[in-house]
This record gives C-alpha cells, sequence and structure tokens, in this order.
C-alpha cells in the first residue's frame, strides 16, 4: 500500500474510520488514542457483522478499517473477506489486531491471501498505531 | 477370486481412506533350496518367468501387438522374486541377509536332501528360529522322515508353517502353494502393520488432545492479557500529561484490569499447582472427606447466596487421587452452581457412589437454568464464561483437565431432566497402570 516517498498526500484527518473489537475496554482505549492522534471521525462495532453493515453503507464511505482479529462468532479475517469480495470495497485499507503472537505466522499467510494492508498486535501504543495509518493511507508524515 | 485380488482391493481402498498413513507393500520373495542346480533353475523359472513371456496388462497399448499367444483365464503370469540356494550354508546367508536389508522371505521351497550332514528340515527349524513367520514347502523324492516327525521335530508353534509336496512335482502344483502361502503371509503383515499404525494413531490422539488443551489455554490467556495490557498501556499513555482528575480515573481503569489479569494469573497458579501435583504420586483418600472439606471453604459464599447442600448419596470409599485437585474440581464446580442459581435461592445436590469394583461417581447437580443444548460442549473449552467479567472461563476446563488427564476419569455435563444442570465425574479408584 505504501506508495512512493514523493506521492505521498497530506493527512486528511476527517476520514471517517471504522474501529471493530468485541471487547469494550480496548475499544475505549483505541478510540482515545485515535482522537489524540486528531482522528475524530471514528466509528466503532463491536462484532464483524455490524462492522459489515457500515461497510456497506452507502452514506457514510468508511475509508479505514481497524478490526480486532480475535472475535467470537464472525472472526477479523472473515470481515476482511467479506470486504474484498465486494467490489465496491475490495480496495478498502484494513488494518488487522491481534493479540496472537504465537500464530502470527499462519495468520500473515492467511492474511496475505486477502491482502491486509498492516498489522498491529496487542499492546500497542499511540505512535505505532499513528504510523502504521500514516502508511497504510499514503499520508505525509508531519515530521517530514 | 484369488486371495491375492481380494487383498489388493482391501490395500487400494485403505489408500483411498488416508494417504497419509504408509502403505503396505506386498512381498512376493520366495527361497529356493536345491543341491541340484537344474532342479532350482526349474523352480525360478516356473515361479518367475522370463519377461518376454509375460502378457501385457494393458493391450490396448499401442504399437505392434507381440505374436505371443493370450495365456488361459486363471493362468495369468504372477510374477515371484526369486531366490536360489544350492547348500545348507548358501541357504543361511541369503536368509540372513534378507533379514538384515528388511527384505525377508513369505516362504521358500526346500528339498529335504541336501548332501550329507544336515537336511532341509534342520535348515527350516534354524530359519524358523530366526523368522517365525517364513513358510517352507518340503520338497521331497523320498520319504525319509514321515510327516508326523517332521511337525514333531519343527515344533507345534509352526504347525501351521509348513507344507510338504513329493517330486515329480508339476508347474501348477508350485505356482499354487507359491501363490496360497506368499498371499497369506502378506495378508498377516499387513494386518499387523495396520494394527501397529492405528495403535500409533491412537497414541499421537491422545498426545494432541493434551496438547491442544494446554494450547487451547496458552491461546486464551494470549488473547485475554493482549486486552488487559492494551488497556493498562492505553490508559497510561493517554493521560499520563493530563490533569490529576482524568489521570485518577485511568489510574482506576488501570487498577481494574490488573486485577483481572492478576485474577487469571490466580488460576494459572491453580492449574500449574495441579500439574506440579500430577508429578507427586497420587495418595488414597476419601472422595467424600474433599468434598466436605470443599462445603466447608464455600461455606460463607453457600450461604450468603442462600444455597443449601443436600447430600443424595454418600458412599465411604478411598480412591487413589491428588487431594488438592480434587478439592479444587469441587470448588470450581460449586461457584459455578451458586453462579447459575444467581439471584434466586437454590439447592445443591451432591452424590458420591461406588459404581463399581473400579470405579466411583460423584454428581454434582444445581437447580439453576441449566446450559443450552448447543453450549453443551462449549462451557468445557477453556475460556469460554457466561460470567462477563466476573469469570475467565477456566473453571470447568480445569475441572476436565484434572478429572480427565490427571485422574484418567471421565467428566460429562448435562441438563438435569428436571431443572438445573448436572456434572457427573467417573473416576477410576486406581489408573489401571498403576496396579500391581
Amino acid at each position: 500500500m505504501s506508495e512512493a516517498k514523493n506521492n505521498l498526500r497530506a493527512p486528511n484527518l476527517n476520514i471517517p474510520i471504522l474501529l471493530v473489537d468485541d471487547d469494550a475496554m480496548v475499544r475505549d482505549v483505541v478510540q482515545e488514542y485515535l482522537k489524540e492522534i486528531g482522528l475524530v471521525n471514528v466509528l466503532v462495532a463491536g462484532d464483524s457483522q455490524k462492522a459489515l453493515k457500515v461497510i456497506q453503507d452507502k452514506k457514510i464511505e468508511i475509508a479505514l478499517v481497524l478490526s480486532d482479529w480475535e472475535m467470537p462468532k464472525v472472526t477479523g479475517l472473515t470481515l476482511l473477506k467479506a470486504v474484498r469480495k465486494d467490489p465496491r470495497r475490495s480496495q478498502l485499507p484494513f488494518i488487522m489486531i491481534t493479540s496472537q503472537r504465537s500464530m502470527e505466522r499462519f495468520k500473515i499467510t492467511q492474511a496475505a491471501q486477502w491482502r491486509v494492508d498492516a498489522y498491529l498486535v496487542k499492546p500497542f501504543g499511540m505512535e505505532l498505531l499513528r504510523e502504521k495509518i500514516w502508511s497504510v493511507m499514503g499520508w505525509k508524515s508531519a515530521a517530514a | 477370486m484369488s486371495h491375492s485380488t481380494a487383498a489388493a482391493q482391501l490395500s487400494s481402498d485403505s489408500a483411498k481412506k488416508s494417504d497419509s498413513q504408509a502403505l503396505y507393500r506386498w512381498s512376493r520373495r520366495i527361497l529356493v533350496v536345491d543341491d541340484e542346480l537344474s532342479i532350482a533353475q526349474a523352480y525360478k523359472d516356473i515361479l518367475c518367468p522370463p519377461q518376454r513371456q509375460v502378457v501385457p496388462l494393458r493391450s490396448s497399448r499401442g504399437g505392434p501387438s507381440p505374436k505371443a499367444e493370450p495365456r488361459e483365464a486363471g493362468q495369468a503370469v504372477e510374477r515371484f522374486e526369486v531366490d536360489q540356494a544350492h547348500s545348507y550354508e548358501q541357504a543361511l546367508f541369503l536368509f540372513k541377509q534378507a533379514l538384515q536389508q528388511g527384505r525377508p522371505y513369505a516362504m521358500g521351497f526346500f528339498d529335504v536332501k541336501l548332501g550329507p550332514g544336515k537336511d532341509g528340515i534342520d535348515l527350516v527349524k534354524e530359519l524358523q528360529s530366526m523368522d517365525p513367520d517364513i513358510y517352507a514347502v518340503f520338497v521331497t523324492a523320498y520319504n525319509d522322515r514321515s510327516v508326523d516327525s517332521i511337525g514333531q521335530y519343527l515344533g507345534e508353534d509352526q504347525v501351521s508353517r509348513w507344507d510338504y509336496m513329493n517330486k515329480p512335482f508339476n508347474p501348477g502344483e508350485i505356482v499354487q502353494k507359491a501363490r496360497n502361502f506368499v498371499t497369506l503371509w502378506n495378508l498377516q503383515k499387513e494386518r499387523s502393520h495396520r494394527e501397529v499404525e492405528l495403535s500409533e494413531v491412537r497414541r499421537k490422539l491422545m498426545d494432541s488432545e493434551k496438547l491442544s488443551s494446554v494450547a487451547a489455554v496458552a491461546r486464551g490467556v494470549t488473547h485475554e492479557f493482549g486486552n488487559i495490557l492494551m488497556q493498562i498501556m492505553g490508559k497510561a499513555e493517554l493521560n499520563r500529561n493530563k490533569e490529576p482528575e482524568k489521570m485518577a480515573q485511568a489510574l482506576e481503569r488501570i487498577l481494574e484490569a490488573s486485577q483481572k489479569a492478576a485474577h487469571i494469573l490466580d488460576q494459572f497458579k491453580d492449574l500449574s499447582g495441579s500439574a506440579a501435583e500430577m508429578h507427586q504420586p497420587k495418595i488414597w483418600l476419601e472422595p467424600h472427606q474433599v468434598m466436605i472439606e470443599a462445603m466447608d471453604l464455600m461455606e460463607h459464599s453457600l450461604r450468603t447466596h442462600n444455597v443449601k447442600v443436600t447430600w443424595v448419596k454418600q458412599d465411604k470409599v478411598k480412591i487413589m487421587s491428588h487431594p488438592t485437585s480434587l478439592l479444587q474440581v469441587m470448588i470450581n464446580l460449586t461457584i459455578n452452581a451458586i453462579h447459575a442459581m444467581e439471584g434466586a435461592s437454590g439447592q445443591l445436590d451432591l452424590s458420591l457412589r461406588e459404581i463399581s469394583e473400579d470405579w466411583v461417581e460423584i454428581r454434582v447437580r444445581d437447580y439453576g437454568p441449566g446450559v443450552p443444548e448447543h453450549l453443551s460442549e462449549d462451557v468445557l473449552q477453556p475460556f469460554f464464561t457466561t460470567k462477563g467479567a466476573q469469570g475467565t472461563g477456566l473453571g470447568l476446563a480445569i475441572c476436565r483437565e484434572i478429572v480427565e488427564i490427571e485422574h484418567g476419569g471421565q467428566l460429562t455435563l448435562a441438563n438435569h431432566r428436571v431443572k438445573g444442570l448436572e456434572v457427573v465425574i467417573r473416576l477410576p479408584k486406581e489408573e489401571p497402570h498403576e496396579r500391581g
């Protein structure tokens, strides 16, 4: 997803972001991170089904998805697959959040097939989250 | 249908069932022992005809078809792998070499007269002492030894492993004997090969089940801790430069998260504690004493939740067990029962019964809503919980671990036909391998 450096765009902090996690505490923390970073247009969903509804909503036009992998019933991977299969949303930037270090290799292979744009392994700090989003969105870093 | 066709059918079936299992390969090795070279060669020509005489299996193949006349049905050529020996010593050498190479002979044709000294029957006795599976066909022109005396000499164990024929023999007879014994030998080898494979598969399955419950616990913990640390790290980072009230709020959340982590660790301490205990020898104890102790420990909780304990049956019986892990099972089940009856006053039925000479059965029944049918297997999995933040979902998984892995017993649960959930634990008084 990362484009050539000279092609980087100025960050658009108003893009609608969808955050998906079944754990309310985690959602809460990540949402606060996003707010602190300056990304204020954040929608949240507690499970993949609700998330998919939001993604498919034509009025919202989600620009970035941050989703937990390990969710009961419908996992983050299933959500990713559903997004990629939707011709209208197949290019939607998707960041996967996971806590399973040991299964990383398997998961990366699996997710690579469905073009996951970046990974975040729990627990992660605000700066890392910012870096990943900037890189996935192809945004020019403030420092540069 | 000949044996070999049936066996080929069998082996192709098993090949379909699983490609991962090593397939048994048929061996058609035959040892021919005759001091007359021409006779030994005659066997070979019959059992192992030169290639050009073999009728092509696929006659539909292109190219000019060989002029050879088609053989009659039933005379289709079976090729055996034949080694010849012309003396006692040579036979012994070839036989040992075949064993060493892991390519044993299925059967042999043995001339009884092998020149001066030891005869073919002595040879077979010696060969069968090294490999009792080999089939032997004695070939003799003279009735120098009676059938009975051969039987006596080779011993009762080997009675089904030999046969005889008189010279002059005809080719059909030789092929017939070779076919029968080679088939029999292979069918037996194939069967034991499968048995070994099967017990191997069983053992692997048991190992992987043990591992998978540990792995499931580990996976669950990683996930839980990832979330908890996320909360701790996030709250700290987000609020370190904030005003005191916000900081105080954040610290409160951090504390909550830490307590949750500590709670999970507690459960783990229990689990690893009982794991450590697994390596200690078990002792003879009376399960009803352990159950009473558990109720004593839970007395406060039972009282504050208005739960009455009723003993349905209390057999006095001794089993080999680890006292603390059994206690842990009882406490976990009691906690679950109290939780299931939350809000209403309840009753806990306990029963301890000697169900056979070797087994005891503990039943713990609550009067709560029971478990929905579709969840009855899930509740035994690590980290499945219906208690929200109050539970870690390890309780029943640990109980099952203790009962099934540590004690070789069985833990099942089912809704009681009237009301509530009933957990049934069967424990062997002694694990079979500990006896004697």
